[in-house]
């Protein structure tokens, strides 16, 4: 076998490479959307005005942000993104932000204490064992759909705030 | 540099050994344990839950009153808390599960009315006690000899915040605040600590 025939083989293969590569990477770019799972939201009360949904964000090959949860009328008249956050005093209060990164390959996790989405103003309560659709709204991706497991706990177990109890 | 580091051996030697000090084995808990314990029952609150009977922070004979302040549209550490803290209880046997008792104790009593708050409780806790006053003053003394803290403010959009410190804690018969738990405190602790301060209560008779 002669080195200038391995040289050659060599270079097909890289060029091989990079067409797998960049068909990979168009692949994704149509395909982007964050993937969205475990979503849930807090059971309430009768009369309860206030509860909080909560998700993991996938991102994909590229960084986005995520800039609206917006539930039916029927369930929420209102929603905003929050951040629970605690100050040097000790006390917990919560942050309205105007959106959430997703960093491009990363993972973000909504959960009790920390990012959620504040459903306000509820017009039925919710029963644990139902579901209400959330419609998420990505800068880059736009808009998706997922549901939201109601559910009548506190944390989650197995997320991480709550460890693996 | 060197008396900075000799002060500060000193003071972690001092609180060793006030750690290793008192009556007998130490009992791990998973809340903050204060030393001395506060005494939080000089002062009670009138109970929407019950007409507005006033309930002395301090637990029935063998019991623990568990107590925590928050408002009823908080719709992420509150309901986490409450939430966690019924989990835990759910898994003790009847006859412990009658010697603990819940209190929430309202910061935001301009907006949580007596209904309002007796309804969010009782979903949570069917037998809660649901503590509100309208006597600032009152309310502030309570919160300052439990050391919880909270600010309710309202900004010019009419929109209402409230921040406070989100502990749960643990009140014997005695009026003692034995444990408080740190928001985030996993179901599995609440339920390993109140069985042993049921267990310790139960034993000191």
């Amino acid at each position: 076998m002669s080195t200038s025939f391995m040289i050659r083989l060599a270079a097909l293969a890289t060029a091989g490479s990079v067409a797998v590569a960049l068909a990979a990477t168009s692949a994704a770019a149509t395909a982007d959307a964050p993937m969205i799972s475990g979503a849930w939201a807090r059971a309430t009360g009768k009369g309860q005005e206030t509860s909080a949904a909560y998700f993991v964000i996938k991102g994909m090959g590229t960084a986005d942000r995520l800039v609206a949860a917006a539930a039916p009328a029927s369930v929420a008249m209102t929603t905003q993104l929050h951040k629970t956050v605690m100050g040097a005093d000790g006390k917990m209060r919560m942050k309205h932000v105007m959106s959430i990164s997703v960093p491009a390959n990363g993972v973000v996790i909504l959960e009790p204490g920390g990012f959620h989405v504040m459903l306000l103003k509820l017009r039925k309560q919710l029963v644990a064992g139902s579901s209400i659709r959330l419609t998420l709204t990505f800068a880059k991706a736009g808009k998706q759909t997922v549901r939201a497991t109601v559910r009548k706990v506190g944390s989650m177990p197995g997320t991480s705030m709550s460890g693996n109890g | 540099v060197s008396r900075l580091v000799l002060l500060g051996l000193g003071l972690t030697t001092l609180v060793l050994l006030a750690g290793c000090g008192g009556d007998g084995a130490a009992v791990e808990y998973a809340g903050m344990v204060r030393e001395p314990a506060p005494v939080v029952d000089a002062a009670a609150l009138p109970d929407a839950a019950s007409s507005g009977r006033p309930l002395p922070f301090r637990a029935a004979e063998d019991g623990l009153l568990l107590v925590y302040f928050g408002y009823t549209q908080c719709p992420d550490v509150c309901p986490t808390t409450m939430g966690d803290v019924r989990t835990a209880l759910d898994e003790l046997d009847p006859g412990q599960r009658r010697r603990v008792q819940v209190a929430m104790v309202t910061v935001d009593p301009d907006r949580d009315t007596d209904a309002v708050l007796t309804r969010y409780v009782h979903a949570f806790f069917r037998n809660g006690h649901a503590l509100r006053t309208a006597d600032a003053a009152l309310l502030a003394r309570v919160a300052r000899e439990f050391g919880a803290g909270y600010d309710v403010t309202k900004a010019k959009d009419g929109t209402v915040e409230v921040a406070h410190t989100a502990h749960t804690y643990a009140v014997d018969d005695e009026g003692r605040l034995r444990v408080q738990w740190a928001f985030g405190t996993s179901p599995a602790d609440y339920l390993a600590d109140i069985r042993t301060l049921l267990d310790d209560t139960g034993q000191a008779q």
